[in-house]
């Protein structure tokens, strides 16, 4: 294949030809020599490989001078960082190297396709009890071959970075041993080895060097190494589909084979590409043109500041770059001669313009004088090695189809680096191509670059954008310098991680925050999710209307459902003993639960009732007091409501007897308005049990407070709306203890804000902390206001993962930053501004921005990307559809969702509907005396997640 | 946190301005006289083998081919290209593999290969023998015949 070797591949010709009829005769002298062989073995001709590289054992590969010892290296979180740790992050690698003194580096980073087949297996794996498939509808099936379809279509790569260390260099005895190996293996076998285990001392301490914090390099396994050098000997074909088999044992010459028969280099003289054309597996005959780019004169780069890490950088190209570094780490002492003798040069130029011609010397060499003072300080001062100088040269690869694409691409990586980075595009292509092989020597010492091995970190190639995991559902693409897929298993974190599942979703009007959660809901309700939505506006439940989930889901209108639903007694779930059979003591345990239980629905009922004082009587010391009382009288059963308080009340024999009676009284004149609140007789009203899949609790048509209204300023209706949206809540929590423990449950509250504004919203979030992991829950709260979140003490602690989409107001950016648990003031709150929003001001667009929207997503795993949120498969158009909730009056027909508001459910299971009726008449009253002003605003006229009044600080 | 390269301490133009007080006009860098010294020796040596005579013309001509030849080797370097890189890169050029348009090998033939119905045996001795002898003999060219009227118009590869 590689030519350079040209007269030994002409030989092998040659022998090829005449291996019928006989071995040819200088064979069979020079197979004598070699001892004894079975019969007929001479005919076959001897193999040398056409690159440097002769074996390759576990993760050494040894050629003809030298033997590397190559790693894999760990990829580095880089953007949402600060600062500080990107600087801490390239001062280790720059330790790392200055260790290698006097050694020789090879980096190479390359690519692996994102492994489709292997996410669709991990994730249908991990679909247990998944939705069964409604005839007619989008099956599983077509739903797995659609998201394959859509991941394919990205054509996207992981970067993998591998470093090849210099262990030591080979001397002639080595080589001698290692010729004579199949006669002495049989003689002296322990000779054989012994050049191997001489370097074990050594390669154990680069294990150890490169292994530590920063590249975290670790030795590369035997597939690794094949693809390495199948992805090096066959630079720029795609990645080859099956790959030869790995052989257990070390690799011999012969086996060497399998990489460089796979395809052949070959160019015209000064030809801008080299060609190389696949030969064997699935690349045979494929032609692929390669430009070989090389790294010239750089600019001084404010890293982690200002520019990407400039490896890095060229992930922004949408093509795969290789990138083939050799680095020389050099020994203080050969670089202080050297730049004693560059300072001779420079004086003496100096001179010979002033004194011998009488001219002025140019600046440049003033330039130089004070930067060699510069670099000699840089390397003696200090204790840290970090002055250590390097000479690296580093090549870059891209290909395409035709010379021309390739050549298109390489001027794109051109414009890619500039203006601070020169790209040269050298002549020799091919010689330059081979470099990247594994044991190549450097083909030319042209665009060498010195600099120390600071700057030789700060290149930092394993900089990547890793979030998520490798099974969940696809959620999109990452958006930053490097593009990755994004895949999202809402209940790793508590299956494997330990961690909770708590996830807060914060973006302003618009964002894409219905759009994100709905398709969270969708996708993972197809896996085999179970899911409760509160969505208090209502457009949610146009979920329940796709086809596929209709016979599963069950949209319920809170406001028109059966009185007491929402009963404080009722919505903190009753523990049951057999929950607790895993425990030590489950009869105590089960106890201590039911008293937490009993307590949670006194302090619930408690805060409803003040709550829905007036304010002035609520913050009454005595008001306390009395509510106190009888809430204890009434005591913590299940099946108690608010109306035996009242009558606790009137009951009252302290000496706060006469408020407790105005506080009674207070609340009864409340009592129509709180039919939800009191059942009218005693029954249970969530004895019908129903396997749904997809719960949506809607209440549209409820009154809430403006945001930024302080709570005195509340009207009857709007504090009232805030403990029943409280309530709901509690009922979707109660929701996960009706279903198995081990089942895999969603709850979603959207317009999570009330969760700060009530003294029960740290106990609910407390709960859901604690449950969320044991009873494998995930919970996504929803605002459009951070804030809201941040003052519920202790909730960053408690949060797992976050997504954080577009916010404008300066304040709420930070807030989001805090969340996300990334540093605040270090500039990215200008990229929560800029999340989603086309680039150039286009203000008077009459067209709707159809742009993907955007979101930082933290993991809860130390992964915190931009992603782009991607459900553009045609295969999710109907959830598309129903998911759009911005309202188009040119829209054909009505829009679902608001159908969905203005309709009570047809649901044969809804619960009477004369109570809807009786609640209609009663909002009709509130209209009439000014109680209700702005009830109709909030539910008709826009669609979706609008609040009135939240869109200024959004 | 600025990184730069130590590049530009290594590109410190070394240029020889003339003897001193008698600057020339012009500026040429060390390299770019001895490029120019071994480029004159090899421009007299052409002249020389060519035929052109030991003259003040001659060697006038020669010295401005020298410069012209110089000017034009002293673009293609630079400190990024060093004169002993580009020769080894214009070495590798020469050395490359070429797409191979001819390809070798082609049908394999059997043409060439002699066969025989059977394979010759021990002959027996005496009269009887001799007489079997000569009829096998004769009957195998019976048969060698028919062969090649039947492989008449056949064509075999060559």
């Amino acid at each position: 294949m590689f030519g350079r070797r040209r007269d030994r591949s002409r030989r092998s010709a040659a022998q090829h030809v005449a291996q019928h009829a006989a071995a040819a005769r200088d064979d069979r002298k020079v197979y004598s020599k070699r001892g004894r062989r079975l019969p007929g073995e001479q005919a076959v001709p001897s193999y040398t490989p056409s690159i440097a590289a002769r074996t390759i054992d576990g993760h050494l590969l040894r050629t003809g001078q030298e033997v590397y010892a190559w790693y894999k290296l760990a990829p580095q979180r880089w953007s949402f960082r600060s600062d500080s740790q990107r600087q801490d992050l390239i001062a280790a690698i720059a330790g790392q190297y200055a260790e290698l003194q006097g050694r020789w580096m090879h980096l190479r980073v390359t690519t692996r396709p994102y492994p489709i087949r292997m996410w669709a297996e991990a994730h249908v794996h991990n679909a247990v009890r998944r939705l069964p498939d409604t005839p007619g509808t989008l099956s599983f099936d077509d739903y797995m071959v659609g998201e394959q379809q859509q991941l394919m279509g990205r054509s996207m790569a992981e970067k993998e970075v591998y470093l090849g260390v210099q262990v030591q260099t080979r001397n002639m005895m080595d080589r001698a041993v290692e010729r004579a190996a199949p006669v002495l293996r049989r003689v002296f076998p322990d000779a054989v080895d012994a050049e191997l285990v001489a370097i074990e001392s050594e390669v154990d301490h680069l294990d150890q060097v490169i292994g530590s914090a920063g590249l975290e390099g670790r030795p590369v396994t035997a597939e690794e190494m094949s693809w390495l050098m199948h992805r090096s000997c066959s630079l720029g074909l795609p990645a080859p589909r099956n790959l030869p088999a790995v052989p257990g044992a070390p690799w011999e010459p012969e086996d060497l084979a399998s990489f460089t028969d796979a395809a052949d280099f070959h160019q015209e003289p000064y030809a801008p590409t080299v060609t190389v054309r696949g030969r064997t597996g699935s690349n045979a005959g494929i032609k692929r043109h390669v430009a070989v780019l090389t790294v010239g004169l750089m600019h001084g780069l404010q890293i982690p500041e200002m520019d990407d890490p400039w490896v890095q950088r060229s992930d922004r190209l949408p093509a795969a770059v290789e990138w083939s570094a050799r680095i020389y780490v050099r020994r203080p002492e050969e670089v202080a001669g050297e730049l004693q003798r560059q300072m001779n040069k420079v004086r003496s130029q100096v001179r010979h313009y002033t004194d011998e011609h009488e001219l002025e010397p140019p600046q440049s060499l003033a330039r130089q004088a004070s930067r060699v003072l510069e670099i000699d300080d840089e390397m003696t001062s200090g204790f840290t090695a970090l002055g250590t100088r390097v000479r690296s040269w580093w090549r870059l690869a891209v290909s395409g189809p035709t010379e021309r694409e390739a050549l298109r691409l390489a001027q794109s990586l051109l414009d890619l680096y500039k203006p601070k980075v020169a790209i040269e595009h050298p002549e020799a292509q091919y010689a330059i191509a081979r470099e990247f092989i594994p044991g190549e020597s450097l083909s030319s010492s042209a665009y060498l670059r010195r600099g120390s091995v600071l700057w030789a970190a700060s290149a930092v190639p394993t900089a990547t954008a890793e979030v998520g995991d490798r099974r969940g559902i696809l959620l999109g693409e990452t958006v930053t310098a490097t593009r990755r897929p994004v895949a999202w298993d809402p209940w790793m974190a508590q299956e494997l991680r330990d961690a909770s599942g708590l996830t807060a979703m914060v973006a302003g009007l618009g964002a894409g925050k219905s759009f994100l959660g709905g398709g969270i809901v969708y996708k993972t309700l197809r896996a085999g999710a179970h899911w409760t939505l509160l969505d208090p506006s209502g457009p949610l439940a146009a979920l329940c209307e796709l086809p596929e989930l209709r016979p599963y889901a069950r949209p319920i209108n809170l406001l028109n459902a059966q009185p007491g639903i929402l009963n404080p007694y009722r919505v903190v779930a009753e523990p049951q003993l057999d929950h607790f059979m895993d425990e030590e003591d489950p009869e105590r345990a089960w106890r201590r639960e039911r008293a937490l239980a009993a307590a949670t629905r006194r302090r619930l009922v408690l805060d409803v009732l003040s709550g829905l004082l007036p304010f002035e009587v609520a913050r009454l010391p005595q008001t306390r007091i009395v509510l106190l009382r009888a809430v204890r009288t009434v005591g913590g059963r299940p099946d108690a409501h608010p109306g035996q308080v009242f009558e606790a009340l009137r009951r009252d024999a302290s000496e706060h007897h006469e408020h407790a009676v105005v506080v009674a009284d207070f609340l009864d004149e409340m009592r129509e308005r709180m039919s939800l609140l009191i059942p009218e007789q005693d029954a249970d009203p969530y004895n019908e049990q129903r396997d749904d899949r997809l719960t949506v609790l809607t209440m549209a048509g409820l009154n809430l407070p403006k945001d930024g209204v302080g709570r005195e300023h509340w009207t009857d209706a709007e504090a009232l709306g805030v403990e029943m949206l409280n309530l709901a809540a509690w009922l979707t929590q109660r929701s996960i203890y009706e279903r198995p423990k081990d089942l895999r449950k969603g709850v979603w509250i959207d317009e999570a804000f009330f969760l700060s504004e009530v003294p029960t919203g740290r106990v609910l979030m407390n709960r859901f902390a604690r449950d969320s992991r044991k009873w494998n829950v995930r919970v996504l709260l929803s605002s459009q206001i951070p804030a809201d979140f941040l003052k519920i003490q202790g909730f960053v602690t408690l949060l797992d993962s976050v997504f954080v989409g577009r916010l404008d107001d300066d304040q709420a950016q930070a807030d989001a930053l805090r969340l996300l648990k990334v540093p605040v003031g270090a500039g990215y709150e200008q990229v929560v501004a800029s999340l989603g929003r086309r680039p150039g001001g286009v203000r008077n667009n009459t067209e709707r921005d159809l742009a993907p929207r955007q979101f930082i997503f933290g993991d809860g795993a130390g992964g915190v990307e931009r992603i782009r949120i991607d459900f553009s498969g045609p295969h999710l158009e109907h959830l598309r559809n129903a998911l759009d909730t911005t309202p188009d009056a040119l829209r054909d027909g009505p829009e679902p969702a608001e159908v969905e508001l203005s309709s009570p459910p047809q649901d044969p299971f809804a619960y009477a509907e004369g109570y809807a009726d009786e609640y209609d008449d009663e909002l009709a009253a509130d209209l009439e005396v000014g109680l209700a002003d702005e009830l109709v605003e909030s539910t008709h006229g826009e669609g979706g997640n609008r609040r009135p009044g939240r869109e200024g600080a959004a | 946190m600025r990184v730069r390269t130590d590049d530009e301490v290594y590109r410190v133009d070394a240029v020889w301005l003339g003897p001193p007080k008698a600057t020339f006009p012009w500026r040429a860098r060390y390299v770019a006289w001895g490029v120019g010294i071994v480029v004159f020796l090899l421009v007299t040596a052409l002249q020389r083998q060519i035929g052109f005579g030991f003259d003040f013309i001659n060697t006038g001509w020669g010295f401005v081919i020298t410069v012209a030849l110089t000017r034009y080797i002293c673009t293609r370097i630079s400190h990024e290209r060093p004169l002993s890189s580009v020769m080894t890169m214009w070495v590798r050029e020469l050395n490359s593999p070429r797409e191979k348009t001819s390809g070798t090998g082609g049908a394999a033939s059997a043409a060439r290969i002699r066969v025989s119905r059977q394979r010759p045996r021990k002959r027996p001795k005496g009269k009887a023998a001799k007489r079997s002898a000569r009829a096998a003999r004769s009957q195998h060219r019976r048969q060698a015949d028919r062969r090649k009227k039947e492989d008449r118009g056949v064509r075999t590869p060559a």
